[in-house]
């Protein structure tokens, strides 16, 4: 009897937790729900949140202009719902959550590549639609997704266009003819670097330059120094490379002490093009280039994207403080491109009418504010028009150098020794 | 000539890395060779130290040195707390409530770090400690040289303490023979808290020094918790000298297989080396000619309850 | 080599509620719709076979793995990657992976289980590490940490599916016979073994167990099932990375719940997965994202607290609750065992009367220790049911000498000749299916069994039947004189019984001859008086017996013959009355000539 007793019991209990996680997220009406997905917690989770600040600006600014569908008279508010990836499982849960719990009808998404795979698979089966914003790993688009849309660029446009502008910037200014150059390509091992990294050897084959290394590291390692070592062996003229932020301060610290000196570096992602680095590296870290989506300066842009871009910096100023970092730029322009090309086009959530309202995306370059335009590939839904541009950290100051209409100063190569940074 | 000059220069990283892991060692060596309990919670009570070095040196603006000083009497209380409050209470217990209770501190100090300091890659920033000098073609780095020097310090003033002072002799008399030791008239629940403050001492003072060099975050201690246990068993928990030798093999082991293998697989060289001494020589390559004490030994029990 | 017993009548009570859990979930499934309970009941049910799993090696068996997750990884990559790049269908991969898993555990098992339990841990540890990096490193074959990706749409044949819960009716299949598994552990050789292992490595060499060759198998079991549910994970999420399946965490995780509901029992891991998942999740849905690694925080207090106050998880708290005595793991069959145990005369297996062979010869044994020689050039010989007393003063080497003969150190010289066989070097579990026991001094009992578990594993060593291991146990309990203590804990019963228990212990493996070690130390008079009685009654059974002793009166007693060593040396051998006289004998216990009465 006593063990009837426990037994039913702990089945209640199962049951009872499970109902109350159930029970959980109601649909508020009037409010159109988007879930956010971004790594909040755990080691991403710097750039998680700053993405998510991106996409909390781009609702409040639709919310305040009077929400969408306006045009068919409703005018609804938008809802963010935001879900904490801080892993794959995580990731997986949670999509579930925002799916079923919460009733969203749409999930725009930020960082960890992996993550954005494990997702995808969940909104195609759930027939929700599914934004990405960041994830760059090439395979996200390439699986026939019916519900995905990448807004963002392909990690193999990030390393092509980067070793374009290596093959024809960087040895420009160096003064070596391109045949000549000894090029080293290293990168994090993760999903992120692994695709950049590999797309910009493949790149640097392509090209007349030498590839001369070719390394990946765990990029939670605590010490680079075997692999600077090589790479002092090697005596490269560029090295691109792709790198989060502990590992690419770490990288930088450990050449300086190891005296490893290189005419170029290119940085493709992720640390090199935010404040961090500057802030972690100091006058040291000045003349390093990186790839990055550009936050192009605002009289570059056309009048849209100029009133746009401006309305974006003035906001997260008020709302966060400070000059918006570009994760944030890229959460918001992903955000913002769909809630008024495709949510507000559409008039309803139903993914058959955003589906359609995405063949309909057509903006202009120079209307965001990063720059390119926006026009889903029919295919692929990858945002064909998609293109980043090279920076170069000169006194302090994160610089567009290239490419030559959106620059807003000369690249400054080769890079000054460490002495005399 | 240039080879040479890159080989030179592994070797001489080898030896610094060496001598930081082996400060990182000494508090694990001798938790483990007292108390004989493992302590999976090491490499967090590291990343504590580094967490403290950060908030004292570059929130509050205090001199590390000064800051490093005061540490050390904080985690030598750290050190008494945690055996009183943990380790006493499962002594006894079977051998799994050791691993667990201490991996159970180990999460929460993780965690209780995320939750104040979230997931952040902080940097510690003493001016004079950056960048590098050059000895000819060589460079060392400033501030691994001076955590070097205090890997060798510590080393000296441990071996003496043990030797000199009353209460090292007691600590290294448990550590032989605790029936021996209670014999003669020494406690050994004190010299257990004892034990512990002292390493965690130790241990805080290798997170201010690692501070220096690595990032802090909250998995930082991951890695070198369990590089430290490698070495301590390599290098034989009761003795000192073995250890730092050891530290310093392994720091080549890393340098050298980094460069001449692979970047990734350097972790793994040292752990198949660890594995396979374990397995050749359970006792640990230095681990000398101590008796090993049966599994399930109560700790707590006296003398005469208790024989082997 | 895994038969499943299933007994038909003989279900206790807890597994067929279990069995019914099982049912009732399984029927309730399809009219779940909500896929984020669906997949919290996946993650239930998969971590509760991982936490099983991990139960039967470190639960059962003793062993902490702390890097357990290992065999879940080998087992996801095995089988995805034998899909992916060698196309071979899931439905078949899942038991070649599991195969490969079992395999890699046991060649592990084989060089790790040499190791101290706190070396063991690390070493598992270590190991998870470096499969992590080697799965990272080797991008072509795993993916690298960009992970594996599974076809999505691949359908039914692939074991891929749309909905989650073929997926968990799988899983539940699985955890079904693991539970039925360890349930049948109870009333089996091996299940005992394990018990036996843990509780008390010494003696259970003595009975004939082999620890290394125990814990090897208990972590390929293990590994099989923790393979399977790796593989299970694969084709669930259709996307695996070193993160994912080599974590730390997870190992941890996995342990936690064990520890929660219980390790050592079968429920336990149920339980703790059960209550803890959703506890989680509801966690990170509403602390998470405020507070981050709150819920983790929690997770290492809990783990700390449950350590150190209910380390017998919550299936030990609700038992106390209830009033029971302090969970054992086979309660129900001993109820069973009592009601049927036998009224024999004598023991099932005695000896016959006219055998008067050697059943137990030393040669010229000699031990060094270093510089020391602890025992010297000694040898003797021994009858069917012979009693034969070893005396000496401290320090004569009489322990060394029990200690090379019972296998438990080994001879420097010599041989030692038992059953036939010549052994240069024996193990002790050896020596005890070679029909040589022993008693220890120091009471060696199985603490979490009673009187009866403790006995059937002495009878284990010479069969693999647990009918045929209860019976000779009942009657070697009866022919002690316990029958009324059978379901006894060993905690309840008194120095005399635990030394009777010594002796029922080594009766149960069949000996032809039992060394005893200083048995009669801790007893009364009387108490001494009634065991001389009953070693009496074993040589009867033409039991050979070899008892080292202190206390005089017991050598006059029962022995026939008396060999006194001093300083490793056999200085004198003869009757009782032959050795008190002898001069060099008085001289070694008390160093002058004075006789001794």
């Amino acid at each position: 009897m006593r063990r009837i007793m426990r037994v039913m019991l702990c089945a209640l209990l199962f049951i009872g937790i499970v109902m109350s996680v159930g029970a959980a997220g109601e649909q508020e009406e009037g409010n159109v729900k988007i879930g956010a997905l971004a790594p909040m917690t755990g080691g991403k989770a710097l750039l998680g949140q700053r993405l998510v600040q991106g996409f909390e600006i781009a609702v409040d600014m639709i919310n305040e202009a009077g929400g969408v569908w306006q045009a068919n008279g409703e005018g609804k508010m938008l809802e963010l719902v935001v879900g904490d990836a801080c892993d794959v499982q995580a990731a997986m849960s949670e999509a579930e959550r925002l799916i079923q719990q919460e009733k969203v009808k749409v999930i725009i998404d930020g960082h960890l590549s992996s993550n954005a795979m494990v997702v995808s698979k969940v909104c195609e089966q759930n027939d929700t639609i599914y934004i990405a914003t960041v994830g760059i790993m090439d395979p996200i688009t390439e699986r026939g997704y019916q519900n995905l849309f990448r807004v963002t660029v392909l990690a193999s446009t990030f390393a092509k266009d980067s070793v374009r502008f290596v093959e024809e910037c960087v040895s420009e200014k160096i003064g070596m003819d391109p045949k000549n150059m000894r090029v080293a390509v290293i990168h994090e091992d993760s999903g992120f670097g692994s695709s950049v990294g590999a797309a910009a050897k493949k790149a640097v084959e392509e090209s007349p330059m030498e590839l001369v290394y070719y390394q990946s590291y765990t990029s939670g390692t605590n010490d680079l120094t075997s692999l600077i070592m090589q790479l002092k062996d090697k005596r490269p003229d560029v090295v691109v490379a792709t790198q989060y932020p502990h590992d690419g301060l770490l990288f930088w610290e450990q050449a300086e002490s190891l005296g490893f000196n290189v005419p170029a570096f290119v940085g493709t992602g992720a640390i090199h093009s935010m404040p961090d680095w500057i802030e972690g590296t100091g006058s040291k870290g000045n003349f390093v280039c990186g790839y990055e989506l550009g936050f192009i300066t605002p009289d570059n842009l056309s009048a849209k994207g100029k009133a746009l871009s401006l309305e974006f910096r003035e906001r997260y100023d008020k709302k966060f403080g400070g000059f918006p970092p570009t994760m944030s730029v890229i959460g918001f322009q992903g955000a913002y491109t769909f809630f008024t090309e495709m949510l507000d086009k559409a008039g309803a959530t139903d993914s058959a009418a955003l589906r359609e309202a995405a063949t309909k995306v057509d903006v202009p370059a120079g209307d965001t504010i990063y720059g390119f335009g926006v026009k889903f590939n029919p295919e692929t839904h990858q945002n064909d028009r998609a293109v980043g541009v090279m920076y170069q950290w000169l006194d302090g100051e994160f610089t567009i150098v290239w490419p030559e209409d959106w620059a807003d100063a000369d690249p400054i190569l080769p890079m000054p020794t460490w002495d005399e940074r | 000539m240039e080879s040479n000059v890159i080989f030179i220069q592994l070797i001489i990283n080898g030896l610094l890395i060496g001598g930081i892991y082996a400060l990182l060692s000494f508090g694990l060596a001798l938790i483990f060779g007292v108390v004989e309990v493992v302590n999976f919670a090491h490499g967090e009570v590291l990343m504590v130290g580094m967490y403290l070095s950060y908030v004292a040196s570059t929130l509050l603006g205090v001199n590390i040195f000064v800051a490093m000083f005061i540490g050390m009497i904080l985690f030598f209380i750290f050190g008494i707390t945690v055996e009183r409050i943990i380790i006493k209470p499962i002594l006894d217990a079977p051998f799994f409530s050791q691993i667990f209770a201490t991996v159970g501190l180990a999460y929460v100090l993780k965690n209780v770090a995320l939750m104040i300091f979230k997931a952040d890659y902080l940097k510690v920033k003493i001016g004079y400690l950056e960048s590098s000098f050059q000895i000819g073609n060589f460079c060392f780095d400033k501030a691994r040289v001076v955590a070097f020097l205090l890997s060798v310090g510590a080393l000296l003033v441990l071996v003496f303490f043990l030797k000199n002072t009353y209460i090292g002799r007691a600590i290294s008399a448990v550590a032989q023979s605790k029936r021996g030791a209670e014999i003669r008239g020494i406690d050994i629940h004190k010299t257990y808290a004892i034990a512990f403050g002292i390493g965690f001492m130790c241990t805080g003072l290798a997170g201010f020094s690692l501070s220096t060099i690595y990032s802090v975050y909250p998995s930082v201690g991951d890695a070198f918790g369990l590089i430290a246990f490698i070495i301590v068993i390599l290098g034989g928990y009761n003795n000192l000298y073995g250890i730092f030798i050891g530290a310093l093999i392994i720091g080549q082991l890393e340098s050298l297989s980094g460069f001449i293998l692979s970047v990734h697989l350097k972790e793994v060289v040292y752990f198949l080396v660890f594995l396979i001494i374990l397995v050749i020589k359970p006792s640990g390559l230095m681990g000398g000619t101590r008796k090993m004490r049966k599994r399930f030994v109560p700790k707590n029990k006296t003398v005469l309850e208790n024989e082997a | 080599m895994k038969k499943i017993t299933l007994l038909n009548n003989r279900f206790s009570t807890a597994q067929k509620w279990l069995y019914l859990a099982i049912l009732l979930a399984a029927c309730v499934l399809p009219f779940v719709r909500n896929k984020f309970i669906l997949d919290i009941i996946f993650n239930v049910v998969l971590f509760a076979i991982l936490a099983q799993a991990w139960n039967l090696l470190t639960g059962y068996s003793g062993p902490v793995s702390l890097g357990h997750v290992v065999y879940f990884g080998v087992g996801a990559y095995s089988s995805s990657i034998l899909y992916v790049s060698f196309g071979v269908n899931p439905w078949i991969g899942i038991f070649i992976g599991a195969f490969i898993t079992t395999v890699f555990a046991g060649v592990m098992g084989v060089f790790l289980f040499r190791l101290k339990t706190h070396f063991f841990a690390l070493s598992t540890v270590a190991l998870l590490f470096i499969m992590h990096i080697l799965a990272g490193y080797y991008t072509e074959f795993t993916g690298g940490h960009m992970g594996l990706l599974l076809p999505i749409n691949a359908g039914a044949k692939d074991m891929v599916f749309i909905s989650k819960m073929p997926y968990i009716y799988i899983g539940l299949l699985i955890l079904f016979i693991l539970c039925t598994y360890m349930y049948s552990l109870n009333t089996s050789k091996f299940g005992y073994s394990l018990i036996a292992v843990r509780e008390n490595e010494e003696a259970s060499k003595a009975m004939g167990l082999q620890p290394i060759f125990v814990w090897v198998k208990a972590n390929m079991i293990s590994a099989f099932f923790m393979s399977l549910g790796g593989s299970l994970y694969a084709q669930y999420m259709c996307y695996i990375d070193p993160e994912s399946v080599f974590g730390m965490n997870m190992s941890v995780k996995i342990a936690l719940y064990a520890i929660i509901g219980g390790v050592g029992t079968v429920i336990g891991p149920l339980i703790g997965s059960v209550i803890m998942i959703p506890v989680e999740i509801l966690f990170r849905t509403s602390f998470g994202r405020s507070i981050t690694g709150l819920n983790m925080a929690v997770y290492g207090v809990f783990l700390i607290i449950f350590v150190l106050y209910a380390k017998d998880g919550l299936m030990s708290i609700c038992m106390k609750y209830y009033q029971k005595l302090k969970k054992r793991a086979f309660s129900e069959t001993e109820a069973m065992a009592v009601k049927a145990a036998p009224v024999l005369a004598g023991l099932p297996f005695a000896l016959p009367q006219n055998d008067h062979n050697v059943v137990l010869e030393i040669q010229n044994i000699t031990k060094n220790f270093g510089g020391l020689t602890a025992v010297q050039d000694f040898s003797f010989s021994l009858k069917t049911g012979e009693v034969i007393g070893l005396i000496g003063p401290n320090g004569a080497g009489k322990t060394t000498t029990f200690n090379m003969i019972t296998g438990f150190i080994p001879q420097s010289s010599g041989l030692i000749v038992a059953n036939g066989h010549e052994y240069k070097r024996a193990h002790p579990w050896v020596l005890c299916k070679a029909g040589v026991a022993r008693t220890f001094q120091l009471v060696k009992p199985f603490a979490k069994l009673s009187l009866l578990q403790n006995v059937i594993i002495g009878a284990f060593a010479k069969t693999r039947d647990y009918e045929e291991a209860r019976n000779t146990a009942l009657a070697v309990i009866d022919f002690v004189g316990m029958k009324n203590k059978l379901d006894y804990p060993t905690s309840k019963l008194t120095v005399c019984d635990l030394k009777k228990l010594e002796l029922a212990k080594a009766l149960a493996t069949k000996p032809t001859v039992i060394l005893l070690d200083e048995v009669m130390s801790g007893l009364t008079p009387m108490e001494s008086k009634d065991m001389c009685v009953l070693i009496k009654k074993i040589s009867q059974q033409n039991i050979a017996l070899v008892i080292v002793e202190h206390v005089m009166q017991v050598i006059s007693n029962t022995c026939e013959r008396v060999l006194v060593l001093n300083f490793g040396e056999l200085i004198a051998e003869g009757t009782y009355k032959e050795i008190i006289e002898n001069e060099q004998v008085i001289k070694a216990y008390l160093g002058g000539s004075r006789h001794y009465a």
